[in-house]
């Protein structure tokens, strides 16, 4: 019995301790160059506009600060491939979108307050992003200055 | 080998540790509701359901109404799914408020204060400057919605509204507002509540007295709050006649609520339910499961044998958003703490009928109570939601005592009826 519990536990550390973060698949498709950033938005369709537009100007003044250098993904909060085709239609979305279910949220390391998370070409997260956050404007000009 | 020995024992203590957690024990009825019927929703390029915000059947259960929230307004055939008519909330619901004579409130409690001059329309947008961002941003929405006794059809929207103010300045107003249909869903009229800086009407709450022409809309609660700092008569629902204009306050907010991280984060917690029955009108809130108001009579009623007691919870769960980081999820503690919640007060015609939502271990279930108007309990049912589907919305339909779920899945979207 122990000797069970024990191969179990072996291999839920494996399982848990090396399985690589969902997001990465993405960022691979995307092959990022070395000095590249890799931006994922995350837009909720039905959410509020304020939001959405405001994840739109954070997109369009990182592209104009780092021109060539942003790789752009959209997980779109949706449970039906049509509503992302929606969202792609309704926004003219240019960038890759993948469908994200509410319960998938916690695999890319995000929750429902989840808005923009940019990572390097390494996949390592280097500024997370979150909806209703008045330190937004600041964080992301320091980001901006020190990258 | 030590290291994966000592990773081995921090997961078995993890492991120990969370198995020894706090359990919230809730007991479900033995009676469970039973299946009967289950149609697809019809869907089109043009009608393409993303959220149920809302729904509605109509007396001679034979046609629904929903609320998606991208903007539609959708009438079903209650006996087959297939569209009857549907309305999109359009710019044009913005433009409906100027011949309507309201002046928008100022508001002196932001920085700068904004002074009000004058409403305006979409078509002036441009001569005053307003840039296609801000154009995009008045995403007219319908949100909650009565099928009234005549089979015509009430909603509650969110409308966005350009303003000027005296300072040459511009902003996007918005406000909760009445919308009339006829029976085929086009508009007859929209009403917009008088507002005032103290009651400001918010689209969570609506019931329409149809017998007495009053309107019941939630207000904005926090703004009195933040800035008067009172902690009593905490307006929540409001009554407002058939042209909009203030009567008085129909539920004030319930002290227990008056808790500083609640109150700012969280209106949803507050936000009521309402059901109209006979000449009454009774309210409750999400997550205050053991009492109901009954508005007409202006009476607290206690519910007998209550299914948890959350007289300590409300401290804890506020005591846990204070010490939680930013950007972690308010929703899980929200489960945590608060894991069952009255998501929805109905009516059988008879009786009340209270759906509580209960999220245990990553798991959505239902609990469905019939009450009386005195809160003696009636009759109650389980529904186990088992492969975890999405539930978006539900009703009951009092013809044939069945609940109705309107349900997510991979490709469609599907009405169940179950029998009480």
């Amino acid at each position: 019995m122990l000797k069970k519990i024990f191969i179990i536990c072996v291999q839920c550390f494996l399982v848990y301790g090396f399985a690589e973060p969902k997001i990465n698949q993405y960022i691979k498709i995307e092959k990022p160059g070395k000095d590249d950033l890799v931006i994922v938005a995350f837009q909720y369709p039905t959410g509020c506009m304020k939001c959405a537009i405001q994840n739109n100007e954070i997109i369009s003044n990182l592209e104009k600060k780092f021109p060539n250098k942003v790789k752009v993904i959209a997980l779109v909060l949706c449970d039906r491939e049509v509503e992302l085709k929606a969202f792609i239609k309704k926004n003219n979305w240019k960038y890759p979108a993948y469908k994200v279910k509410y319960q998938e949220l916690k695999d890319y390391g995000a929750n429902e307050k989840s808005m923009i998370k940019i990572y390097n070409s390494k996949s390592e997260l280097l500024l997370d992003l979150f909806i209703d956050d008045n330190e937004t404007n600041a964080k992301l000009k320091a980001f901006i200055e020190l990258y | 080998m030590k290291k994966l020995i000592l990773s081995i024992a921090t997961f078995l203590l993890i492991f120990l540790i969370s198995c020894n957690g706090k359990e919230n024990v809730i007991e479900f009825p033995q009676q469970t509701l039973t299946k009967v019927d289950s149609f697809v929703l019809e869907e089109n390029e043009d009608v393409l359901l993303s959220i149920i915000l809302d729904c509605k059947i109509n007396n001679s259960a034979d046609k629904v109404v929903v609320i998606s929230d991208n903007q539609l307004i959708v009438c079903y055939d209650y006996n087959n799914g297939k569209i009857i008519n549907y309305n999109i909330a359009g710019l044009s619901l913005s433009d409906s408020i100027i011949n309507y004579n309201r002046i928008p409130p100022d508001n002196t409690y932001v920085i700068p204060p904004r002074y009000c001059l004058k409403f305006i329309s979409i078509e002036e947008c441009k001569k005053y400057g307003f840039s296609d961002v801000e154009l995009q941003f008045m995403n007219n929405k319908f949100m909650k919605v009565e099928y009234n006794p005549d089979n015509t059809i009430s909603s509650l929207a969110l409308i966005y509204i350009p303003t000027l103010l005296k300072d040459d300045s511009r902003m996007i107003y918005n406000t909760a507002a009445v919308v009339e249909f006829d029976s085929s869903l086009k508009i007859k009229k929209v009403v917009f509540p008088n507002n005032t800086l103290f009651n400001f009407t918010v689209p969570n709450t609506f019931a329409n007295d149809y017998f007495n022409k009053q309107y019941y809309i939630t207000n904005e609660t926090p703004t009195r709050y933040n800035r008067l700092k009172l902690k009593d008569s905490l307006p929540v629902l409001s009554i407002y006649d058939g042209k909009g204009e203030f009567i008085k306050t129909a539920l004030f907010l319930d002290e227990q609520f008056i808790i500083d991280d609640i109150i700012v984060n969280n209106e949803n917690l507050y936000t009521p339910s309402v059901t109209i029955i006979k000449d009454k009108i009774f309210a409750m809130f999400r997550f205050d499961p053991n009492t109901l108001y009954d508005l007409k009579s202006n009476k607290k009623i206690p519910i007998e044998r209550p299914l948890v007691d959350y007289s300590q919870n409300f401290v804890d769960y506020s005591k846990a958003l204070k010490e939680s980081k930013k950007g972690s999820s308010t929703i899980e503690l929200l489960h945590k703490y608060l894991p069952m919640s009255a998501i929805k007060l109905l009516n059988n015609g008879t009786n009340l009928i209270v759906c509580y939502k209960v999220m245990l271990k990553d798991e959505t279930s239902f609990i469905f109570r019939e009450y009386d108007f005195n809160g003696k309990l009636i009759s109650e049912r389980s529904f186990f939601n088992k492969s975890d589907r999405s539930i978006s919305n539900l009703l009951y339909d009092k013809i044939n005592n069945y609940f109705v779920f309107f349900v997510r899945g991979e490709e469609n979207w599907t009405m169940e009826k179950y029998r009480w």
